[in-house]
C-alpha cells in the first residue's frame, strides 16, 4: 500500500518534472527567438549605423570642402577660446600658418583696444545669454596689418554638455573704411549743416519756395517774420502779385524763367510787407528738382538789405558832397594860382621888355630890382602852390626826355652870377657821358636842384659849392644817378637836422632872421625827391658845411630829344606863309607873347576873347592858335568847340592857363584843344610849343642852317632822312653800331664755318639794317645777298660774300668812328 | 551530453529492468552527478558510457544492442514530445534528411551548447539514402535504432546497411535502401 502510494507520488513528481522541463524548453525557445530578433535588430542597426557613418563621412567631406573653399573666414575654438580649427581663408586673413594658429587664444589676435569688448561677447555666449552672436572688431595679422572682421559666433553644445564655438567671419575692412569715410563725411555735413543753419538763423534770412508757376508752396518762419504775413496767408498765392513792389516784376519773371533752366541767381528787389511798408531784399534763388531731375520749383533765400540800401544811398550822397567839395577846393587852388600868377606874369614879362627898351643905368637898376623881386615873389607863390599840391597829393609827374648834362649846365650857369656876387666858387662835377638822356620830370628835378643849390648859396658866405652828379648803377632799362650838393656853409646843428625838411621850418628863428625865405625850399625838394622815388638825406657839420644828397633811378631814352635847350642859340627866320592867332584877354600877357613873336619874326593876330577869335578864325588862315581859357564874353572852351565845329583841317589849339591842374587840362583837351601851356612860361616853353605843333618843314628850316654835315662817303641823304636834326639819336646809333658790329660779324663767321644755313640766314637778316642806320647801305646789300644765298648756295659762295663784307666793313669803320667824334663835338657845341 | 539522453535512458532501464537496476547502475557508476539529471541540463558524456557499461554487465546484453534499443525507445519519446518534427514530413527519407537540416538546427536554438552528431545525408543515383554519422562519442548504434524506428514509423520497408568509415566508429556510413 505504501509502495503504491509512493509510486503514484513518484509518477506525479516525474510528470511535474517533465512539465517543468517542457516549460523550460518553451522558455528557452522563446528566449532563442527573442535573441534572434534582437540579433536581427542589432544587425540592421549596425547596417544603418554603417550607412549613416558613410553618409556622414561623405557629408563631412562635402562640408569640409565647402568650409575650406569658403570665402568667409571659418574657425572654431574650444570653450576657452583656443583655436581648434581654421579654414584656408582664415589662414590667409590672419597671415599665420594653420599650425601657428591652432591652439592660440583667439583674443590674442584682437586689436588691444577691442579685446575687452570681444571678451564680453564671448562671455555672453558662455553664460548662455545667447547662442549666436554677431560682432565686429579689428584683428592684427602677422604683418601687423589691421583687418576688421564681422563675425557670427555659434555656441555648439556637445551631447556631454560641453560646448565649443564656431565662428564665421568676413573681412569687412573695406566696408569699415568706407563707413568711416562716410561717417566723417556725415559728421562734416552735419557740422556744416549746423553751422549754416545757425548762420541762417542768425542772419534773419527768410526762406520761401514757389512752384514753377510762381505760386508760393512753402513759407518758413523767417520769411513770415520778414513780410508780416502768416504762412497760411501766403501759401497758394502768386508770389509776384502778392509781394513784389511794382516795377520789379520783370526782374522776378526773368529770374523765374532762369530757374526753370536750372540757373541760380542773386538779385535785389523791393518787396511790400503786409503793412504796406517796403523793404529791400537780396534774393538768392535756386531751383529744386524731383526724383527725375525735373525742376519743380525754386527756393528763394531773402535777406533784408534795407539798412544796407539806406547806407548805400547815404554814402552816395556823402560821396557826391565829397566830390563837390574836392572840386571846390581844386577850383579855389586853380583860381588862386590864376589870380596871383597872371598879374605876376605881367610884371615879369613887362620887366623883361622894359630892359630891352633903351633905359639909362639908373632905370636899368630899378627895372632889375623890379624884375628880381617879381621873380622872388613868383618863386614864393610857386613854392606855396607846390607844397600845397604836394600835400594834397595832386602833384603829378610829367615825364619827358632830357639831357642831365644840359640840366646841370644850365643850373650852374644860372647860379654862377649869384655865386660870384656872394664870393663863392660854384662847380659842377658831372661824371657821366654825353649820352645822359634820361626820362623823368625835368621840371621837378630842376626845381629840386634849384632849391638845393639856392639853399647852399644862401647859407654859404665863403668857400665853394659843388654839384656832383654820378651814374652809380646800371639797370636793364636805365641807370641810377646820385646827386650831391656840397657846401662850405654854416652847417646845421645836429638837433635841427630832424626838422629841416618839414614845411615852414627853418633851422631856427635866428636863421629866418639872418637869411630870410619861407623855409619851404628843402621841404619841397625833399617831397619832390620822394615823388620821383628817392630820398633826400643830409650830412652836416656845424660851421664847416653841409652835404645834401639823394639818388634817383631814371629810364634812359635816346629816341626823343627835348629840343628846347637848343632854341636860344638858333636864329629863327620868319615864315611868310605862317600866321598865329593869340587869344588872350589880359593885356600884359598879350604884350608878352606878341613881343616874343615879334622877336622871332612870326606873324600873328590878337583876339581879346573867344568871340573875336572865332570871327578872326573864319576870316583868316592860321597855323596855330594860343587860347586863354578864362575870358569874358566867350571863354576858351566854347571858342574851341565852335572852331572845331567848322574846322576842316585840324588846326592846333594850345591852351594858355595859369592852372597846372590836371582837371583843367582834361577839360581843355575834352573841348578839343591840342595841347596845354602853363602860365607863366619862359620864351623857350612858347617856342617848344611852336616846334611841337607846326609842320616839320618849319622846324627843319629852323634848324637847317646849323645842320651837321655827314661825311659824303656815307649815305648822307639817307642819314638826314633817318635822324633829321636828332643828332643825339644819330650819335647813339653810331656808337651802338661800333659796339655791336664786331660781335655780330663774329657770329656770322662762326655759323658760316659751321655751315648752319638757318643761323647764317638769321644773323644776316638781323644785322642788315644796322649798316643802313650808319649810312653803309652798300654793306646792307651784301648782307642781303648772304641772307638770300644762305637758303641754297654753296658755302664757298657764301664765304666769298662774307670776305667782301669784311673788306668793306674794315674800310668803313674808321669813317664811323670819326663821325662819332664829330657828332659829339657838334652836340657839345650846340649845348654850349 | 544532453540531459534528455540520461533521463530517457534511465526511464527505459526502469521500464525494461525495474528501478532496482536503475538504482544499482547509478550506485555502481559512482557518478559526479549522483545520477540526478534533468532533460534541460547537460552532463558529462562519460556518465552515460558508465551507465551503459554497468547496465550491459548487469543484464548481460552487449552495449551496442542496448544502445540500438535505446535509439528505438528515444524515437518514441521524441515522437511524443516533438510531434511537429514528424508531422511536417511525409516519409522516412524526408524525415532523415531533416535531422541535419532542420531538427538539429532547432535543437541548437534550445540548447546552443549541445554537442550534436553530424548527419550528412544525400540520395545516391539509385535512390538510396546515404547518411554519414560523424561523432567523437561513437554512438552510431543509437542512430541505427532511431533510423530503423523512423522507417517503421512511416510504414516503409528498407534495408539499413551500416559500415564503419573509421574503424573506431567515429564516422559511420548508413546506406538505406527502400524495398519495393
Amino acid at each position: 500500500m505504501d509502495i503504491e502510494l509512493l509510486k503514484r507520488k513518484l509518477k506525479r513528481e516525474k510528470i511535474s518534472r517533465k512539465q517543468a522541463e517542457k516549460i523550460l524548453e518553451d522558455k528557452a525557445l522563446e528566449l532563442y527567438h527573442t535573441n534572434e530578433a534582437l540579433k536581427k535588430l542589432n544587425e540592421s542597426l549596425e547596417e544603418k549605423i554603417t550607412q549613416r557613418i558613410s553618409e556622414l563621412q561623405e557629408s563631412e567631406t562635402k562640408y569640409r570642402n565647402v568650409i575650406e573653399q569658403a570665402t568667409d573666414i571659418i574657425y572654431s575654438t574650444n570653450a576657452d577660446g583656443y583655436i581648434t580649427f581654421v579654414n584656408a581663408r582664415g589662414v590667409e586673413a590672419f597671415g599665420y600658418t594653420e599650425k601657428e594658429l591652432l591652439g592660440r587664444y583667439f583674443i590674442d589676435f584682437v586689436l588691444d583696444k577691442y579685446k575687452e569688448d570681444v571678451k564680453a561677447f564671448a562671455g555672453q555666449l558662455i553664460s548662455n545669454v545667447v547662442f549666436i552672436e554677431y560682432s565686429e572688431f579689428p584683428i592684427v595679422d602677422k604683418n601687423g596689418n589691421i583687418h576688421w572682421l564681422g563675425q557670427n559666433v555659434n555656441r555648439v553644445e556637445k551631447p556631454n554638455g560641453e560646448y565649443y564655438f564656431i565662428a564665421v567671419a568676413r573681412d569687412i575692412t573695406l566696408r569699415k573704411s568706407a563707413e568711416k569715410k562716410l561717417e566723417t563725411a556725415r559728421l562734416a555735413l552735419e557740422q556744416s549743416e549746423v553751422k549754416y543753419r545757425s548762420v541762417l538763423e542768425n542772419m534773419d534770412l527768410g526762406l520761401m519756395e514757389v512752384d514753377t508757376k510762381g505760386v508760393i508752396v512753402r513759407v518758413y518762419e523767417g520769411f513770415s517774420k520778414m513780410t508780416g504775413y502768416s504762412k497760411e496767408e501766403l501759401i497758394g498765392k502768386d508770389a509776384i502779385k502778392t509781394l513784389i513792389v511794382k516795377g520789379y516784376e520783370d526782374i522776378l519773371i526773368k529770374q523765374d524763367s532762369n530757374r526753370l533752366n536750372g540757373e541760380l541767381g542773386v538779385y535785389e528787389v523791393q518787396i511790400k510787407r503786409k503793412d504796406n511798408t517796403r523793404i529791400w531784399v537780396l534774393i538768392s534763388g535756386a531751383p529744386f528738382y524731383d526724383n527725375q531731375g525735373v525742376v519743380i520749383g525754386s527756393l528763394g533765400i531773402h535777406y533784408d538789405i534795407s539798412d544796407i540800401k539806406n547806407l548805400e544811398f547815404n554814402l552816395e550822397i556823402a560821396r557826391e558832397k565829397a566830390v563837390e567839395s574836392q572840386k571846390a577846393e581844386q577850383k579855389f587852388l586853380a583860381n588862386m594860382s590864376h589870380e596871383i600868377r597872371t598879374p605876376l606874369n605881367g610884371i615879369i614879362g613887362m620887366a623883361h621888355l622894359l630892359m630891352d627898351s633903351g633905359l639909362d643905368e639908373k632905370q636899368q637898376e630899378y627895372v632889375k630890382i623890379l624884375s628880381d623881386s617879381s621873380v622872388i615873389l613868383k618863386g614864393l607863390v610857386a613854392d606855396i602852390l607846390d607844397i600845397s599840391k604836394l600835400d594834397s597829393g595832386m602833384a603829378e609827374i610829367s615825364e619827358s626826355v632830357f639831357h642831365l648834362g644840359e640840366l646841370a649846365n644850365s643850373l650852374i650857369n644860372s647860379f654862377k652870377l649869384r655865386a660870384n656876387e656872394e664870393g663863392v666858387e660854384l662847380i659842377c662835377l658831372f661824371n657821366c657821358d654825353l649820352d645822359c638822356f634820361v626820362k623823368s620830370d625835368k621840371q621837378w628835378l630842376n626845381q629840386i636842384l634849384i632849391n638845393l643849390l639856392g639853399n647852399a648859396i644862401k647859407f654859404t658866405n665863403e668857400g665853394r659849392i659843388e654839384l656832383n652828379i654820378k651814374r652809380v648803377k646800371e639797370h636793364d632799362d636805365g641807370y641810377t644817378y646820385s646827386f650831391e650838393v656840397i657846401d662850405t656853409g654854416v652847417g646845421i646843428e645836429p638837433e635841427e637836422l630832424g626838422v629841416i625838411f618839414s614845411a615852414f621850418k627853418q633851422a631856427n628863428t635866428k636863421v629866418r632872421k639872418d637869411y630870410g625865405g619861407t623855409g619851404l625850399g628843402l621841404s619841397i625838394a625833399s617831397r619832390l625827391i620822394a615823388l620821383l622815388g628817392g630820398e633826400l638825406e643830409v650830412d652836416s657839420s656845424l660851421g664847416k658845411g653841409s652835404r645834401f644828397f639823394f639818388s634817383l633811378r631814371f629810364k634812359t631814352s635816346s629816341k626823343e630829344l627835348s629840343k628846347n635847350t637848343i632854341i636860344n642859340e638858333i636864329n629863327i627866320e620868319a615864315r611868310k606863309d605862317m600866321k598865329l592867332l593869340i587869344v588872350e584877354d589880359n593885356y600884359m600877357n598879350q604884350r608878352y607873347i606878341s613881343s616874343l613873336l615879334d622877336k622871332w619874326q612870326i606873324e600873328y593876330d590878337l583876339a581879346e576873347n573867344g568871340r573875336v577869335a572865332v570871327e578872326k578864325y573864319k576870316q583868316n588862315h592860321y597855323n596855330l592858335i594860343f587860347m586863354d581859357l578864362s575870358m569874358p564874353i566867350m571863354d576858351g572852351y566854347e571858342a574851341t568847340l565852335i572852331i572845331r565845329g567848322f574846322c576842316k583841317e585840324k588846326i592846333p589849339i594850345v591852351a594858355l592857363t595859369a592852372s597846372n591842374l590836371l582837371s583843367k587840362k582834361e577839360l581843355a583837351l575834352k573841348s578839343g584843344m591840342t595841347d596845354f601851356l602853363a602860365k607863366p612860361f619862359v620864351p623857350e616853353d612858347l617856342f617848344l610849343m611852336l616846334t611841337k605843333h607846326l609842320d616839320t618843314e618849319f622846324v627843319k628850316s629852323a634848324f637847317n642852317d646849323d645842320a651837321f654835315t655827314y661825311n659824303n662817303k656815307l649815305d648822307f641823304e639817307s642819314l638826314k632822312n633817318i635822324y633829321g636834326n636828332d643828332y643825339s639819336h644819330a650819335l647813339d646809333m653810331f656808337t651802338t653800331f661800333i659796339d655791336v658790329v664786331d660781335g655780330e660779324i663774329l657770329n656770322l663767321k662762326t655759323f658760316i664755318k659751321e655751315e648752319s644755313r638757318a643761323n647764317v640766314k638769321r644773323v644776316a637778316h638781323k644785322i642788315k639794317p644796322i649798316f643802313s642806320m650808319v649810312g653803309l647801305g652798300h654793306i646792307s646789300k651784301i648782307c642781303e645777298k648772304i641772307e638770300q644765298s644762305a637758303k641754297s648756295m654753296s658755302f664757298l659762295d657764301i664765304n666769298k660774300y662774307y670776305e667782301e663784307l669784311m673788306i668793306k666793313l674794315n674800310l668803313s669803320k674808321p669813317l664811323i668812328v670819326s663821325e662819332i667824334y664829330k657828332l659829339k663835338k657838334f652836340i657839345k657845341g650846340v649845348v654850349r | 551530453m544532453k540531459g534528455i539522453v540520461f533521463t530517457e535512458f534511465l526511464d527505459m532501464v526502469e521500464e525494461r529492468f525495474g528501478y532496482e537496476v536503475v538504482d544499482q547502475i547509478i550506485s555502481e557508476s559512482k557518478l559526479s552527478t549522483d545520477g540526478i539529471y534533468t532533460s534541460v541540463g547537460t552532463y558529462p558524456h562519460s556518465e552515460i558510457v558508465k551507465l551503459l557499461m554497468n547496465l550491459s554487465d548487469k543484464v548481460k546484453i552487449d552495449p551496442k544492442t542496448l544502445l540500438k534499443e535505446f535509439g528505438k525507445y528515444l524515437f518514441d519519446v521524441f515522437l511524443k514530445s516533438y510531434p511537429h518534427f514528424f508531422s511536417s514530413v511525409d516519409g522516412a527519407f524526408a524525415f532523415l534528411h531533416s535531422i541535419d537540416k532542420h531538427i538539429h538546427i532547432e535543437v541548437l536554438k534550445l540548447y546552443p551548447d549541445a554537442t550534436l552528431p553530424k548527419f550528412i545525408s544525400y540520395e545516391s543515383d539509385n535512390g538510396d539514402l546515404i547518411m554519414t554519422y560523424k561523432s567523437e562519442r561513437k554512438m552510431s548504434a543509437l542512430a541505427e535504432g532511431l533510423i530503423e524506428k523512423s522507417i517503421k514509423h512511416y510504414n516503409e520497408k528498407c534495408t539499413v546497411k551500416v559500415e564503419n568509415i573509421i574503424e573506431d566508429g567515429s564516422v559511420v556510413k548508413f546506406t538505406i535502401k527502400k524495398i519495393s
